[in-house]
């Protein structure tokens, strides 16, 4: 999966979470930038990224994580490593 | 960025019952969290539209608790609505559930919950022991912690009257002394299960336990805790789970307010035995010892015979020549349920729904009363398309896991084993047999005195508020306001210097039907207006309502009252007593907030006639 494809599931996830019409993230966005997400939609947001994706973050991983696009390599990354 | 929410794209047109149903099933076959979320809030809206929410039962509950309920909440309300409740939700600041409970002036008195949810978890279970503790230290270790959990419960619940909902605790999936934990009273999962076993033992009839820790054991432990999420947000569960923990929760409240399943309807053929008993004949079916699915047939007749005894009636929907298929519970030895466990017994060759419906008129049951269960997919296709009401698990083609299937669901939540549901089976099948003496007589008084009836008339009491409460809350037709309480609102009506309260119980030469009748008026300005009356179906048609009345005119004129005003409350099932008042010479006066008013006068009202004699105790208490 390309980091592309992955940057457009993150997307519809954030989307679908905080309630937003339409969203489109870019790497350079964090969640400062995004109406509603806040530490409660974080972890909806985490518990789909898990499992739409198959993957399990790291106890601490996130809070590492400043931009989307770090996000979206770290998806890589998990989704590589198999 | 924001735009228009989503919500008016889809469903709008929809006919609001049957977007309803669309939920309900929808509900029960989803478990991915963020689609359990939508389903909840699309629910929400559904429920504030009138002809959705007259069908479902208003609950005030608090939640509590020492984890984060954020993730819970939204599942929760989800849960409410499956269980037919329509939840006005308060919930207290995280983690202040003892000072919470104890404070008589705080927002949750203000709030005057009638069920309030606490939650501890795991983590938080106060005094972690340790390791190496005696046994006598951690005794008085367990006594403490229960004693520390239960006692704000009991105050709260003595003070205010709610029903309290405090679940137990799952053991850790892990175990630092292995299997040599079994054996250290201070080892973590042996102290949680000692905590667990004393929380159940203590707790008072009005402080329910959920038991979070038999679920987590079901589901395995392993994936009902998440310690990820528990150290970065206090989750006190997996996401993968939180419908499982919201599902009990919801469970155990509609089971409080009486909202649960009475009757079980069976299919015969491959569903009680293995076979067709119309083909194989008796020797053919399998049942019982001797084969594994005759032994899995069996195990699924021994749950359906542990309900019986619990108080959940037996049911047989079956397309069958009724004479084969009674012959099998006759004449079959391994055959574990007899024809008599059965309330009613249905075998032809009509629709099954349409012999469900024949079964809740006998019953005298409302549609959601009933489960049905078949293994046929067609049928209980047909059965859940016609009766949406009626719930219809989901089977398998193995009959092996019938039992787990039927139980998964938790239909038949209760929180008490009162006596009379213990007698329930029993009294149907009294009721049966004097049906068919009515059927037989062909004089209404003459059969009425056949059936020397004997009546005890009594104010609400101690030993009855149990039985009262029940019959409050599960009395759908014969319910001229249809009231919804908790035990200990009942219990302050009975202490109330202003307020008349009365039972009735009933005997009659068939059986003794237990407390069958409910009623309670107010006095004021010389005026008795009745607030609630209600009647168990079983008994209609005797003239108890105008025994009651009777009481209620004798009582108004020792009290030198003037006046007798009554209220009917249409709802959808109580169209049965709308003439109540109209029968026993009340007239029409009026009324507001679509409840009808009726009156009769004290001094033109005479005694109507009955069949019923007074017992010995109630002649007592009206001398």
């Amino acid at each position: 999966m390309s980091n592309e494809e992955i940057l457009a599931q993150v997307s519809d996830i954030v989307d679908e979470t905080v309630g937003l019409d339409g969203l489109v993230l870019e790497p350079s966005m964090s969640a400062a930038d995004v109406d509603g997400w806040d530490s409660l939609t974080n972890v909806q947001i985490l518990v789909s990224l898990e499992d739409t994706f198959g993957i399990r973050f790291r106890t601490g991983e996130i809070a590492t994580i400043e931009n989307i696009g770090q996000l979206v390599e770290r998806i890589a990354a998990r989704l590589a490593s198999g | 960025m924001k735009t228009t929410p989503s919500s008016r794209h889809g469903g709008a047109s929809a006919k609001p019952a049957d977007a309803w149903r669309v939920f309900l099933r929808e509900w029960a076959s989803t478990h991915d969290y963020s689609a359990l979320v939508k389903l909840s809030r699309a629910a929400e809206k559904l429920a504030s539209i009138p002809e959705v929410a007259s069908r479902l039962v208003p609950v005030r509950l608090a939640v509590l608790s020492t984890a984060t309920v954020d993730f819970l909440l939204p599942v929760l309300k989800g849960a409410l609505f499956g269980a037919g409740l329509r939840p006005t939700l308060h919930v207290e600041p995280y983690g202040q559930v003892s000072t919470s409970l104890l404070d008589a002036k705080g927002q949750l008195a203000g709030f005057d919950p009638q069920v309030t949810l606490v939650i501890y978890a795991t983590h938080h279970l106060p005094g972690q022991p340790r390791l190496d503790a005696s046994l006598p230290e951690i005794e008085s270790q367990v006594d403490e912690v229960c004693r520390s959990l239960l006692g704000p419960c009991e105050t709260f619940y003595e003070r205010t009257g709610s029903e309290v909902v405090l679940n137990n605790f799952h053991p850790l999936p892990w175990r630092a002394a292995g299997n040599l934990g079994v054996k250290l009273p201070g080892d973590p999962n042996t102290f949680i299960r000692r905590v667990n076993l004393s929380l159940a033992d203590r707790a008072s009839r009005n402080i329910h336990i959920a038991d979070v820790a038999s679920l987590a054991e079901r589901r395995g432990l392993d994936t009902w805790f998440d310690e990820r999420y528990w150290y970065l947000a206090k989750q006190p569960v997996s996401f993968a789970h939180v419908a499982d923990y919201a599902g009990l929760l919801a469970g155990l409240t509609a089971a409080i307010l009486g909202r649960t399943r009475k009757c079980l309807i069976l299919d015969l053929d491959n569903t009680l035995w293995g076979g067709v008993i119309g083909d194989d004949g008796l020797a053919g079916i399998q049942i019982g010892e001797g084969s594994a699915e005759g032994e899995a047939f069996k195990a699924l007749q021994t749950y359906a015979r542990d309900l019986k005894t619990r108080g959940v009636l037996l049911a047989v929907c079956s397309k069958n020549d009724e004479s084969i298929a009674k012959s099998a519970f006759t004449d079959h030895p391994e055959m574990v349920l007899k024809l008599d466990d059965f309330a009613a017994f249905k075998a032809n060759w009509q629709p099954k729904s349409e012999n469900i419906r024949a079964i809740a008129r006998e019953l005298d049951l409302p549609l959601e009363a009933f489960v049905f269960v078949d293994d046929n997919p067609a049928e209980r296709h047909e059965v859940s398309r016609e009766l949406p009401e009626v719930a219809v698990p989901d089977l398998t083609e193995d009959v092996g896991t019938y039992v787990r299937a039927l139980d998964a669901e938790r239909l038949f939540e209760t929180v008490s084993l009162t006596e009379e549901d213990l007698r329930r089976t029993e009294t149907y099948e009294v009721r049966r047999q004097s049906l068919q003496a009515l059927n037989e007589a062909t004089d209404i008084p003459a059969y009425l005195t056949s059936l020397a009836m004997e009546a005890e008339v009594r104010p609400f009491e101690p030993v009855s508020m149990e039985r009262i409460t029940q019959l409050v809350n599960k009395t759908n037709q014969f319910n001229l306001t249809t009231p919804r309480m908790v035990r200990a609102e009942i219990e302050s009506l009975a202490v109330d210097p202003v307020v008349l309260t009365r039972t009735v119980r009933l005997r009659d030469r068939f059986g003794d039907h237990g407390l069958i009748s409910v009623l309670f008026a107010r006095i004021a300005n010389e005026v008795l207006t009745i607030e609630a009356w209600l009647m168990s179906c079983r008994v209609l048609g005797r003239g108890v309502e105008r025994l009651l009345f009777n009481d209620l005119l004798a009582a108004a004129r020792d009290l030198g009252l003037r006046e007798i005003i009554g209220w009917y409350k249409p709802s959808a099932r109580n169209g049965l007593v709308k003439d109540h008042y109209a029968q026993l010479g009340f007239q029409r006066d009026g009324g507001e907030d679509g409840v009808e008013q009726w009156c009769i006068e004290v001094k033109s009202a005479a005694p109507l006639e009955t069949f019923i004699a007074a017992s010995a105790r109630s002649e007592q208490e009206s001398s």
